[in-house]
């Protein structure tokens, strides 16, 4: 270098004409590409600590020379107006070389994208490189100065905007835009949360919002329960509200069971026993002798020792809901119903293997005077025999049963007819062989019904419901559930020349019948109400103002129309469910309402924000 | 039958005394009913020629469409097998079929992996073979009665106990040995008919036959009992072997523990323990009991009988394990040697062993041959044995030298019969529960008496304190762009059918038959299980296990999941001890490797997840039930597990998948992940209230699990085989449960579903039959059977 110094009036070797012309204006190349150097150093000094090698500083050295050779044709015709001009013009050829330098990294973008040289900015190309890649030799790995990965140094990795190198993927990202600097992945917070809100809208919690003080505080003593010593000043509502989420989290045990267990309590929930044993439900019922409603779940250990030791105590129930007791004796049952019948008025006994039978259900009628409420569900036991005892208590107003054991139809018919005067809930889940015989002595006898639940009958036909809910004096009624109340017919499913299940026509009825006060209707799985029938019943000049939740699940023919329409029929609707239902693919939800079900990957529940 | 007929003509040829013998062979024919072809593996009634042998003397199958099924279980039938132990420097495993005694269906047993129950193989045996054998029985009858009289009479005068074989069996008494008393080294207390069990366990080993088959219903506490039984003993000379399936490997291990307190010391034997390299007879010998799985065991068999490839050639290694001689072999779900020409079942029977035990709450699956196999590993003689027609020889096995000529007598191979054959076999094929049949029948349930202690759980649930169960079918029907789409392959289906059923070379193309079954029944499912079974035309896009979208920077764990590089620093930042959020073990990732290659091929293998289009996907009518179904549990009083099983792994994939855009966290267990893996993800389940779903694979996780904290149970596709969804039903269903069960089997009823449903009620009623000492009448499957699937009629 000290060489090309000395020699400056001699234009040969390496050093070009345009050089030596500077070079006698007092301008020198050298100084232009130190400074440029220095320039570069300092932006990468914070970066990559490594210095350039030698070598590669040569390189860059000889590149630039041809460059601004190039470049600076029109600058060199400027003429020389000594010491401060030339300084001027050196500053000017700093700011032009910066331009300069920018629109070949524009133009190597090019390159390297095409990978083709083109002859004319072949020079542009090879300063670019020279400025650009000078940190690191190619086939040596570093990490990427945006994204912190390893990866493979070749010749066309790019420099980052503020120093050190870039791997391919956010070289590419770079030149996209090139001034901006690479944006951040994006990620919209955290991911568990979403999973977290879509479970709250699934179990139908879901606010958007601030959770009130109340819910948090109760969330919160859930948590750290095995701090709470007493929570015996709070009121009922709370306490259940906390006994509940103690269940969902299955951290009631013997111990954190004592905090409800108190003498003064009337009204008990375990909503989850699975924990406890025989000896704690004996310790209920000897601290809570005020006790008038019991329920418990899961309690396989409230046996026959609990039962007998509750009926040597005075405590008088009113309201006994025991689920999945199923090692309670019937005998036991009897005598229970025998001692302590007199007061009940509600009893709900579910999951109890064969030891509920039809002979507890007899004594029933002559032991519970009073009993307003009855259900038994999930019964591997109780049959026709049993059903015709429930029928001759006329006191009862609420009728549940779900029974395994296959029940003529005649017996429903009877139980409604005897039972028809004060009935006012009907529900019977999982009827398979009963017919239209029980809807025409439901049609013609209730005169009081609110809730009517008749659930997987494959026999009953359309013209059935039709005739249900044309001209009935009933009231309206608020709760429906017909849920596959369909044809099951393998071989060909799609025809149903007898109407069988609930289609369109008694739908049609039902909806009409009932439009005023229905608040929840459940035609889940009646695939044969065709699109007509729904455009027909949700049509623009039909409305449900008390429709809280529709099941329309598994009916094939909903399709996005009816969606919409649904939802402008029905102001208060709250919810709807389309599991199953295909045709249903990008429906708008009004604000405040949920759609559960889409069949698509947009997550199950839509929480509609649209206006 | 075409076949058939063509078969008789070659023998036609042959001289006099041959047609003579194919005659008899005809009549044997009978022997395949249950399946295993008896005919090859065991002379049972008559005298094969020797140079039958040479020839695969079964033309069920060609061999042919045997390499097509292969195939297409390796490529359809997802990966569940449990291949975790699988050695990259062996032969594949052929080993049974290259043998040439073994060239029927029971070759896909051992090709696919065999202590799995294997869909194909039972689909088939239950509707193929049966069918073929029936169609059979009617060429053969009546001809050449004298003959095989005369054989029998020649055994009997050879072997006169079997004169009074059942006489004296039914004489002796059935053991009834009371209570036992609570062992003390036992920290649980047992229930009285676990004493019960314990007592007639430990009575049975002062028995000649030195061990038997307790086949307790599942969640019975076969477990604990066994381990009371090694622990009676305590401290015997020599160790204990325990034989598990793989998934159970931890959970013996744990319960020993738990019920001990480390009395016991114990050993897993298993590719990825360390402990468990480079063993030696002496070090088996300090412990007290070795765990291993089936197919450890019959790997390390496989090394010694056939050695292994390498570049020199080929290497035998003894295996370590039948160098040993054991006190006691305890064969956990025994009903994995249920075909005893696997290498699995010779594995066991190899075992140098003084007390042996099954334990099964299944023993019979589908056929009555399988119980065969455990009577063999049991050694009872001897209805176990072979015997020789032309002289006194009894033995254990059928081996016969190189000129098919018996090692003891030297008489012809053919020349033996095997008495279980002979006795039970045979006479139940041919007259079912009629006449002779069901003699054998009556015979049969004399000795399971006498050799198993088997108590249901409905005699027991007061002691058990079990809940209440429930089992439903939640039926469905497709939608009308499924529909369209199960139609056309159906009727193509149909119409290949009919084609074959008209040429008659049905039974040629079973394998074909079964691929058109398959697909019907994944269809059911969704159809992307058959249309994104390749990479093509989907996004091919790796999906994050924790956001569930796309992933945006894809890197991969050790475990070989894989995340967005962001996602996955958010979750290491947020918690002390990250364990993987698929996998449960702890998450090992190291955040500055590169991205990941998303090509095409590295996509296919993963999950089905990657193949499919998110934005354009659509659910099926299957999924949306299940979630409907699940939707449905929600409460806010109470948190329900469910366990849902699906024999397919890209259905499990596509569900988990779902269910996590639905909110609803999951698990999943199947059969590519190790021992470790399984257990974290086993206790991730059971004590993570928050995770609702376990998505298990049949295969993989259907036996031996305790899965106590779930409660619900959803059987996503019908399997052949009712045994499997029982087992599969009672992992929630068992001692230690207190929330009422419910067992949901989704059914589309418009698919082939519907009618797999009807045909496993008819198997039900074989093996009530016979194991449960039941004597609903035995149906037997027609070859209608077949015919239903597809016509419905």
């Amino acid at each position: 270098m000290s060489s090309r110094n000395r020699q400056q009036r001699q234009i040969r070797g390496p050093q070009s004409a345009l050089t030596d012309f500077l070079a006698s204006h007092n301008i020198s190349a050298n100084q232009i590409r130190l400074d440029a150097d220095a320039r570069r150093r300092a932006a990468e000094a914070d970066g990559d600590g490594a210095a350039p090698p030698q070598d590669a500083q040569a390189t860059t050295a000889s590149a630039a020379e041809p460059a601004n050779e190039n470049e600076d044709d029109t600058v060199a015709a400027l003429p020389a107006r000594g010491q401060r001009a030339a300084a001027r013009l050196g500053q000017e050829r700093r700011q032009k070389e910066q331009d300069v330098i920018d629109k070949i990294k524009s133009g190597k973008k090019k390159t390297s994208k095409r990978k083709s040289k083109d002859d004319d900015s072949d020079d542009d190309y090879e300063l670019a490189k020279a400025l650009s890649n000078a940190a690191r030799p190619p086939g040596q790995s570093d990490n990427c100065a945006v994204c912190g990965k390893r990866f493979t140094v070749t010749a066309y990795s790019r420099n980052a905007p503020d120093g050190g190198l870039l791997c391919t993927p956010c070289g590419r990202e770079l030149a996209k835009d090139d001034a901006v600097p690479k944006k951040k992945p994006k990620r919209l917070g955290n991911v568990e949360g979403r999973r977290q809100v879509q479970s709250k809208i699934l179990d139908g919690t879901y606010h958007t919002g601030a959770k009130s003080l109340m819910t948090l505080c109760i969330e919160t003593l859930a948590k750290n329960i095995d701090l709470a010593d007493d929570i015996s000043g709070l009121p009922s509502l709370v306490v259940d509200k906390i006994a509940r989420k103690l269940s969902k989290h299955r951290l009631l045990d013997p111990n954190t069971l004592n905090l409800f267990i108190q003498p003064t309590v009337d009204e008990l929930a375990i909503y989850d026993g699975a924990k406890l044993s025989a000896d704690e439900y004996i310790r209920v019922i000897q601290t809570c002798p005020e006790l008038k409603k019991l329920k418990i779940f899961n309690g396989i250990h409230f046996k026959d020792e609990v039962m007998d030791y509750l009926l040597s105590r005075h405590i008088e129930l009113e309201d006994f809901h025991l689920h999945g007791a199923n090692l309670l004796s019937d005998s036991k049952w009897q005598e229970f119903f025998q001692k302590k019948g007199r007061s009940l008025q509600s009893l709900k006994v579910s999951w109890t293997d064969k030891h509920f039978t039809n002979a507890a259900l007899v004594v029933l009628k002559d032991t519970c005077p009073s009993l307003v409420r009855l259900k038994v569900m999930h019964n591997q036991s109780v049959s026709g025999d049993g059903i015709k005892g429930i029928a001759r208590m006329p006191s009862l107003r609420h009728v549940s049963l779900d029974l395994r054991q296959t029940v003529h139809s005649d017996i429903y018919v009877d139980l409604v007819n005897r039972l028809s005067e004060n009935l006012e809930t009907l529900s019977l889940t999982r009827v398979a062989n009963v017919d239209n015989t029980l809807l025409d002595a439901i049609h013609n006898k209730c005169r009081r019904l609110k809730k009517l639940r008749i659930t997987d009958s494959e026999i009953m036909t359309d013209e059935g419901f039709y005739r249900l809910f044309t001209g009935w004096t009933n009231k309206g009624l608020e709760f429906v559930d017909f849920q596959n109340c369909r044809q099951l017919e393998s071989m060909q499913p799609r025809l149903n020349p007898d109407g069988v299940g609930l289609c369109s026509k008694g739908f049609v009825a039902l909806m009409a019948h009932s439009s005023r006060s229905l608040k929840f209707l459940n035609v889940q799985g009646c695939r044969h109400i065709t699109r007509q029938g729904f455009e027909e019943a949700f049509g623009p000049d039909k409305v449900y103002p008390e429709l809280v939740k529709l099941e329309i699940s598994f009916c094939e023919e909903v399709t996005d129309f009816i969606v919409g329409s649904i939802f402008r029929s029905c102001p208060k609707l709250h919810e709807l469910n389309v599991f199953g239902c295909m045709k249903v693919k990008d429906v708008r939800v009004p604000r405040g309402k949920i759609l559960v079900g889409v069949p698509n990957a947009m997550g199950m529940v839509i929480d509609g924000d649209d206006v | 039958m075409a076949s058939r007929l063509s078969r008789d003509e070659d023998v036609g040829d042959l001289p006099p005394t041959n047609v003579a013998r194919n005659a008899s062979k005809t009549y044997q024919w009978g022997g395949q009913k249950h399946g295993k072809n008896p005919a090859t593996t065991i002379p049972d009634s008559d005298d094969l020629s020797d140079s039958d042998l040479s020839e695969p003397p079964d033309e069920l199958v060609s061999d042919s469409s045997v390499g097509s099924l292969q195939g297409y279980i390796g490529t359809d039938d997802d990966d569940d097998d449990d291949d975790d132990e699988y050695d990259p420097t062996l032969p594949p495993r052929r080993d049974a079929r290259d043998a040439d005694e073994d060239d029927d269906i029971t070759g896909i047993d051992d090709d696919d992996n065999d202590n799995q129950n294997d869909d194909e193989d039972e689909a088939l045996d239950l509707l193929t073979v049966r069918g073929a054998t029936a169609n059979r029985r009617a060429y053969r009858r009546p001809r050449h009665k004298k003959r095989s009289m005369n054989d029998r009479e020649r055994l009997l005068s050879n072997h006169p106990e079997l004169k009074t074989l059942w006489t004296d069996l039914a004489s002796q008494p059935i053991l009834k040995a009371g209570k036992a008393e609570q062992p003390k080294s036992i920290k649980r207390q047992l229930k009285g008919f676990q004493l019960e069990g314990l007592a007639w366990m430990k009575a049975m080993e002062q028995t000649e036959w030195k061990g038997g088959l307790l086949g307790d219903e599942m969640g019975l506490g076969k477990t604990i009992q066994a381990v009371s039984l090694i622990m009676s003993d305590f401290p015997a000379k020599k160790p204990t072997l325990v034989l598990v399936p793989p998934v159970a490997l931890m959970q013996w291990m744990t319960e020993i523990e738990s019920y001990t307190d480390g009395t016991l010391k114990t050993l897993v034997v298993h590719g990825t323990n360390a402990k468990s390299k480079n063993l030696t007879v002496k070090d088996i010998k300090k412990y007290h009991v070795i765990i291993m799985s089936y197919n450890s065991l019959e790997s390390m068999y496989r090394k010694q009988e056939k050695g292994f490839k390498r570049k020199e050639g080929i290497f035998k290694e003894e295996s370590v394990i039948h160098q040993t001689t054991f006190h006691r072999a305890i064969l956990d779900e025994a009903h994995s040697i249920k075909t005893r020409t696997t290498m699995t079942a010779k594995a066991c029977f190899a075992l140098k062993v003084d007390y042996r035990w099954c334990l099964s709450g299944t023993p019979l699956q589908n056929r009555i041959g399988e119980f065969f196999s455990l009577v063999r590993f049991l050694n009872i003689r001897p209805f176990a044995c072979y015997m020789c027609k032309d002289c006194p020889c009894s033995n254990i096995e059928w081996g016969m030298n190189s000129d098919n000529r018996c090692n003891h007598c030297n008489h012809g191979g053919m020349r033996h019969v095997s008495v279980f054959n002979q006795e039970l076999l045979n006479p139940i094929q041919k007259f079912g529960n009629s006449g002779p049949g069901k003699a054998a029948f009556k015979n049969l349930r004399t000795m399971t008496d006498r050799i198993m202690l088997r108590r249901l759980k409905k005699d027991h649930t007061n002691a058990m304190e079990l809940p209440v169960k429930e089992i439903n079918v939640e039926r469905q029907f497709f939608g009308e762009e499924e529909n369209d789409f199960a139609n056309s392959i159906m009727t193509n289906g149909q119409r290949r059918f009919d084609t074959y059923v008209a040429t008659g070379v049905m039974l040629n193309n079973y394998a074909n038959i079964f691929g058109l079954i398959m697909q019907m029944r994944q269809v059911a499912n969704h159809p992307d299980l058959i249309l994104k079974k390749n990479s093509e035309g989907g996004q091919n896009v790796l999906v994050c296990n924790i956001c569930d979208e796309p992933a945006e920077d894809a890197i991969r764990s050790r475990c070989k999941h894989d995340f967005c590089r962001v996602c996955v620093k958010t979750y290491l930042q947020s918690s002390v001890e990250p364990e993987c959020p698929q996998c449960h073990i702890p998450l090992a990732i190291d955040l500055e490797q590169p991205e990941m290659e998303q090509d095409e091929v590295s996509v296919k293998k993963t999950s089905i997840i990657n193949r499919i289009k998110m934005e354009n996907w659509t659910s099926s009518s299957k999924i949306e039930l299940l979630v409907h179904e699940l939707h449905k549990l929600r409460s806010n009083h109470a948190s329900h597990k469910s366990i849902i099983f699906s024999q397919f792994t890209t259905m499990l994939q596509l569900i988990e998948w779902r269910l996590r855009r639905a909110g609803i966290t999951t698990v999943m267990l199947d059969g590519s992940m190790t021992p470790a893996q399984r257990q974290a993800s086993i206790n991730h389940f059971m004590t993570n209230v928050d995770v609702e779903c376990f998505l298990v694979s049949l295969k993989a996780g259907g036996v031996a699990l305790n899965l106590t904290e779930a409660s619900r149970v959803f059987i996503v596709d019908p399997w052949w085989n009712p045994a499997a969804e029982w087992q599969s039903a009672d992992r929630c269903h068992r001692i230690g449960q207190s929330r009422p069960c419910t067992i949901t089997r989704l059914c589309i009823e418009d698919s082939v579903e519907s009618r797999m449903v009807l045909l496993q009620e008819k198997k039900t009623n074989m093996i009530n039959s016979t194991i449960n000492s039941d004597d609903a009448a035995m149906e037997s499957l027609s070859p209608e059977d077949l015919q239903f699937l597809f016509r419905g009629s």
